[in-house]
Formats: structure tokens, sequence, C-alpha cells
């Protein structure tokens, strides 16, 4: 592997900026039989809940122009499993290892976080934040600046590994949340989570997805994370984890240009179990082709 | 690795459906298992298709394909050398040693992994089970009746009484069941037609093996996708890629808008 394509993360050391998304690579070891899972630069786990979640209804999955929609409904088996079956066989592995953390309440992210990180398996946490919080009445963590920080804030008390938070591309302003969550402790921030999206059966008159609204994720959604992560660079320091529709090694490379310091494939993993190595392969060829020392020299690198 | 590109050797068309033959190197699938199929080129759709194999033996994998949609369509315009991208073989398939004296039954292109297991188990019993084949109003299916009368032990249905018996697979079924004893049913087909027979699998206490279908995107369970509802629970899933896509009937909940729920 290519040292040049080696970056830092919030202190973890990973060999290159290709990560894979939350939900997208199920426990870890499944995509195993297609790459070896330490060519990546780190792994991003399925989200986990404090107790098992049985998911939304079916139809989960409806797929649209250059995308696809998705109400999986955090469907896992709880922290404990999670951790005793799955994190136990990742750690073997020479890959830093992101646990995704979601939950009901200020509480329950605070517990699963801190045993993910008592764990000692994971060697940093990403919060779903993309969650209803249930004393607010079902309002999405994310989308509320000070609920956002505040869980920030528990969480950090109870953890000791670096706390990457993603968001929405629905927070009304991105630079300003951004901005709010450095100041909160965040680590770092995961740039977008899917955008909220619906589909139609016009003939039977039903949604095409059994909890009728799902997340759009996919191609067509690329530009939307790439205005994410370029308006949150103008505001903060901290690392940003780009995703959102990256297909090929160019796509990803908007996302690190725009002001990402790594990024991540979610949906393109589904078309091509080995989209995430050739987008690395690209990468390679793109950092020596133009005699760069490193990747980072392109972080944030757009001239407006 | 269980991911290769197969170049196809033959195209058969048989009315909407068209019958491929693709190259494999030393594939070992089995009946009920599926293929996960890329659908376009340089810019593909973004999810694959899962499509039950047909057939696999002497190096090639027969896949049957109707067009339904912008996917298969796609796929149905393949032409002899072009080349497949594919995940092949997924899923858990159905168990063979279980039945004594088998019935399978068949919907529309859920003949493909009956097909496929009649073969199988002709070639372990020395015989070929019968097979219902069921063909819904306007489905066509060219000379492959013909062609399957030959191959195998088949009794047809269609609606207008076109080929075989005019009615539906469900009273090719009920009158089969009526007239031979048979200690286990093998079913694939549309949702409704595998939700019609539960009243007569229940009549004749015969355990069923079901092959079901539901859109897919990973295809080797991470996404949680492909969730279809589970039996006695509320609220409870089973994923078709990896736990199916052959279920054991009683362990899907039928009726209401059925287990896949669409």
């Amino acid at each position: 592997m290519d040292s040049r394509l080696a970056v830092e993360l919030a202190g973890i050391r990973l060999r290159n900026p290709v990560m894979v998304c939350s939900g997208t690579f199920g426990s870890g070891s499944e995509y195993g039989d297609f790459l070896d899972l330490e060519s990546l630069g780190a792994l991003v786990t399925k989200s986990v809940t404090l107790n098992p979640r049985a998911g939304n209804p079916p139809p989960r999955i409806w797929e649209t122009p250059s995308g696809m929609l998705n109400s999986i409904g955090l469907e896992n088996k709880g922290v404990e499993r999670f951790i005793q079956e799955d994190l136990a066989h990742l750690s073997a592995l020479e890959l830093p290892v992101i646990a995704s953390v979601a939950g009901s309440s200020v509480e329950e992210y605070v517990e699963v976080a801190g045993r993910l990180s008592d764990s000692g398996r994971a060697s940093a946490l990403e919060l779903n934040v993309s969650c209803p919080n249930v004393k607010r009445g079902g309002v999405e963590f994310g989308l509320e600046s000070q609920a956002a920080c505040e869980l920030v804030t528990r969480v950090k008390e109870r953890c000791g590994v670096p706390i990457f938070v993603k968001l929405s591309p629905l927070v009304p302003d991105m630079g300003a949340m951004a901005r709010l969550l450095q100041e909160a402790g965040a680590d770092g921030l995961s740039l977008i989570n899917t955008v909220p999206g619906m589909a139609v059966d016009i003939e039977g008159k039903k949604p095409r997805l059994g909890a009728v609204t799902g997340g759009l994720s996919g191609p067509a959604i690329h530009p939307i994370a790439v205005r994410s992560v370029w308006t949150a660079r103008q505001q903060v320091g901290i690392p940003i984890i780009g995703m959102g529709g990256i297909t090929d090694w160019r796509s990803a490379l908007e996302l690190i240009v725009a002001g990402a310091n790594a990024v991540a494939v979610g949906t393109a993993n589904f078309t091509d179990p080995q989209a995430t190595i050739k987008i690395i392969g690209g990468m390679e060829s793109f950092v020596q082709a133009r005699g760069l020392d490193r990747i980072g020299e392109l972080v944030g690198s757009l001239r407006v | 690795m269980p991911r290769f590109e197969g170049e196809v050797l033959e195209v058969r068309e048989y009315g909407q459906g068209r019958l491929f033959r693709v190259a494999v190197d030393s594939l070992a699938a089995q009946p009920g298992q599926f293929a996960h199929l890329l659908c376009g080129e340089d810019s593909p759709r973004t999810l694959r298709r899962p499509f039950s194999i047909m057939d696999c033996s002497d190096g090639s994998l027969g896949l049957l394909v109707k067009v339904v949609g912008e996917g298969t369509a796609w796929l149905a315009g393949r032409r002899v050398g072009d080349r497949l991208d594919m995940l092949a073989p997924l899923g858990r398939g159905f168990n063979l040693e279980l039945y004594e004296r088998p019935l399978l039954v068949a919907g529309g292109t859920g003949l493909a992994p009956l097909h496929f297991l009649a073969k199988r188990l002709e070639a372990a019993k020395g015989h070929s089970p019968r097979l219902l084949w069921g063909l819904s109003c306007g489905e066509d299916f060219g000379a492959m009746p013909a062609w399957l009368e030959r191959d195998i032990d088949l009794s047809i249905a269609t609606c207008d009484g076109s080929a075989g018996m005019e009615g539906t697979v469900i009273d090719l079924l009920g009158s089969e069941l009526a007239r031979a004893d048979y200690d286990g049913v093998f079913a694939c087909g549309p949702e409704a037609m595998l939700d019609a027979l539960g009243p007569l699998i229940r009549k004749h206490a015969l355990p069923c093996q079901v092959s079901v279908e539901q859109r897919m995107a990973c295809g080797i369970g991470v996404c949680f996708g492909c969730a279809v509802k589970k039996s006695g629970e509320e609220q409870s899933y089973l994923r078709v890629c990896l736990e199916g896509p052959v279920f054991d009937y009683s362990d899907l909940a039928w009726g209401g808008d059925g287990p896949g729920g669409a």
C-alpha cells in the first residue's frame, strides 16, 4: 500500500482514507469473501442500540434513479451480542473499527457508547444522531444543535475513544451545527447521512416502503454531500469523513478536495463489492500522477 | 470468491422468457440458490437483481429472465459473447432429503429453481418428480412448456386453457393432491400464489419448502434490506438472501399483505 495515502483522524492512523459507511458492510466480516478487509482505511459497523431491534416492516428498499431508498429501521442484535460476537472478531484484524451508536434517549446513547468504549475493541465511535428523541416528541437529535451538543458532551464524559457525529443533510445550518459540535467536544464529523425520501406505487396507491418514508442514498445524493462537507469545512478544523453517493475514486476525491479528511463508501458496496479496493487503487494512481507527497495535501484544497 | 464475470454461451427465446446459459468455473450451486446480477455496464443500476439458478452443470449456469423492469430489460438484451457480472451461488437452497414423494409447484419464472430441483431429484431417485407449473393470464413462455413436457414429469395450468388445464396452478394442485399420495411440497412463484397454497397444504397436512422473492440490495446478509415477515411473533423478520430464499412455509407470516409486505 502506498504510504502517501495514509491519513490520521483524531489520533487514529489509517493506511488510506477509504472507509465503509455504517449499515452497508454488516458487522464487517461478510465482505471478507470479496476483498482483503485489512486493505481498507477503516470500517464503520452497523448502528447498534442497547437492546435488540426487529427493524421496520418490509418492503425495506426501493431502487430510484441513481440511488436507492431504504428503511431498515435499525434492525440489530443489541450492543452486548454485538461486542461479544462481532467486535471480538473484528478487533483481531489490523484495521481501525469505528462502531456506530444509535438510541432513542441520551441515556441510551451514553450507555451503548460507554459499553463499546469499555470493550476496548472500538478505535472510535460514530453517533448516528438521525434517530427520534423520544423525550422531545420524536425530533431527531441531530436536527437541533442543543440536543446534539448535549449528547456529545454526555457521551464524551463517559467514553475514552474519539467521537464522530454523523449528520443529516437536513441540518438547517450545517456550518453553525459543525462549529457548535466542535465546541461541544466532538472529535470529528461524518457527512452525510441519507436524505429523507419516499416513492409511491401509483397503481396500488401505496408507499413503496413498508415504513412509508426512507433514506435516499447512492450517486443521486453525492452533490448534497459535497456541499455539506464544504460548508462544514469553512467553520471547523476537526476531521470530516465525507460520504454520500461515492461510486469511484473521482467522486471520493471531490469530497476530499471539498474538505473531507477521509471518505466512506456505502451503497456502492452493494453494486460492486470491490468498489472500495478500486477507489483506493484510483487514489494511488492520482497521487502518483500528480507527484503529491501525501493525499492530505488535497484536503480542503478547493479554490473558490 | 463468489463473484465472477461469466460469458453468455447461449440465449434461447421462449415467449416473454429468455433462457441464458452462462459460463462458470467449477461452481457448485444447489437448487434454490440464486445469482445476483449487475444490470448495465458503464453506469449500472444501483441494485443487482437476484435470479434463482435454473441449472448448474457442465461448467455453465442457467438463468430464466422475464422482463419486468429496467434491470431485466437490460439483461434480456444480452447476446452470446457478452459478459455478466454476478455474485453466485448465494442463499440457502432446498433440502432434498426431507420428503420421499415430493410434489413441485411453480408459478411463472418460479419454474427456474424447481426445474433445477426436479433434475437433481431425478438424478438422485431415478425418476422425475411431478412438477405443476401455472402461467398467469398474458404470461407466455413460447415453446418452453412443450420442451419441458419432454424433459420432466410436467403438468401445466393456464388461465385460458391454451396449454394444459384451464385454471390456476392452485386448482391443479388441488386435483393432484386428491389424486395421488405426496409427503411434501416444494414451491416457488408470485406471493399471491404462494399465499393461496396455504389452505391446501394444511388440509393435506403436508410440509412445504417455499422459495420467496424480495427487493434486495447486498445479497449477502449485510444490509437487512430483503426482510420478510416471520410467523408467530409480531415484528420479527428473516433475510431472504441469507436465511432464505428457501424457507419452511410455516416460518413465514402469510395472509394480509404477505411476508414481503408489497
